[in-house]
């Protein structure tokens, strides 16, 4: 064979291999990041009298009926309805979850919806966190600059963790993974500044503590253990798995 | 109800005997004396009875009904958490000059049985003693 027909062989094969194994290709980046990227905004927005009843289903009556609750619009949340016991609820989305590692699949999953209730101490001094990540993913920035963002702020304007500051998630509606529990468990969420999770018994055998990868220091200071409920917020009950 | 009818009835007694008269300061004193011991007498088992409903354990209890079997304390203090907290926690147990570590552990967990369960909720039903 003369260069020429070599030539001609090695390109057609290359030009081969890459049609015939794009597919592939494709199907795993699916499986391995089935939301590589921001869905159009609306996929994440949702009926305002819905996203309010949502919300308020992340605690029982009796906490969430004088709560304020928030809505999610295309610049930011809202307050769509002022409450007077201090708790603040709202549906978070994807995005409020881990940047990077394996926990960060659904982080643009526009099918995520976590109702939320934060106590005082939680809302003064977490829930500034779920607005600013927010406000950056609406003004279209990507996950490291808002990283860098995030870091800005807790230096700059991000309240000190107060302490008893704690959160309920025990709505029966919430949407938090594509796996067959959607809804999870219900759980209560507690903020702490960062430390070894073996300090709350967490993630051992038969203990009900686990440590929540959301914060962890990546880049908020913040762990977030959970303590399964045992029932939602409807009062059904719901048995630890 | 029954105590409360017959102190009325008594000093309705009192004061139809009374009727028409002037008392003076003596039948006064005497009158004013039977109905404030009639009141003292009728009310206060009611008044201890009403404290007994609202708290059974109103004192502290003899010390030995507090204190447990070592043994049994230390098995009671870990089954507190999940064994894989508890085998590796310190335990102390409740003598009679205090709390007395009787394990010592190493991951900083500590495991005492409080005699005082579920603090402030059962404290409001009368179960501090």
């Amino acid at each position: 064979m003369n260069r020429k027909i070599v030539k001609t062989i090695a390109l057609e094969t290359f030009v081969l291999v890459v049609v015939l194994s794009a597919p592939w290709q494709t199907r795993a980046q699916d499986t391995k990041a089935p939301y590589p990227s921001m869905a159009p905004l609306d996929q994440y927005l949702m009926d305002r009298n819905a996203e309010i009843a949502l919300a308020r289903s992340a605690a029982p009556e009796s906490i969430s009926r004088d709560a304020d609750v928030l809505v999610l619009g295309r610049h930011g949340y809202e307050t769509a309805v002022k409450g007077k016991n201090g708790f603040v609820c709202a549906v978070e989305r994807g995005w409020m979850g881990p940047f990077n590692g394996a926990d960060a699949a659904n982080f643009w999953n526009p099918k995520v919806r976590g109702p939320v209730c934060y106590n005082p101490p939680a809302a003064r001094s977490i829930l500034p966190l779920t607005y600013k990540r927010t406000e950056m993913i609406l003004a279209g920035q990507s996950k490291a600059q808002i990283a860098d963002g995030i870091k800005t702020f807790i230096k700059q304007e991000l309240p000190p963790l107060e302490p008893g500051a704690m959160s309920y998630m025990m709505s029966k509606e919430q949407y938090l993974t594509d796996d067959d529990h959607h809804n999870w468990m219900a759980h209560l969420m507690f903020y702490t500044p960062l430390m070894d999770g073996a300090v709350w018994g967490a993630d051992l055998p038969h203990s009900p503590v686990m440590l929540n990868p959301q914060f962890g220091g990546a880049p908020e200071p913040i762990d977030v253990f959970m303590v399964p409920a045992g029932r939602w917020s409807d009062g059904t009950a719901d048995p630890v798995r | 109800m029954r105590e409360n009818g017959l102190m009325f009835s008594s000093v309705g007694a009192i004061i139809h005997a009374t009727k028409g008269k002037l008392m003076n300061r003596k039948e006064f004193t005497v009158v004013a004396s039977l109905i404030f011991a009639m009141i003292f007498v009728f009310g206060a088992p009611r008044q201890m009875q009403s404290q007994d409903n609202k708290n059974p354990y109103p004192s502290m209890a003899p010390l030995n009904q507090y204190l447990m079997d070592r043994d049994a304390e230390i098995a009671l203090a870990r089954s507190a958490a999940p064994e894989s907290i508890s085998q590796d926690a310190e335990v102390t147990v409740l003598g009679r000059h205090g709390y007395e570590t009787v394990v010592k552990g190493k991951n900083g967990f500590f495991l005492p049985v409080t005699f005082e369960e579920c603090g402030f909720s059962m404290a409001s039903d009368g179960a501090r003693w």
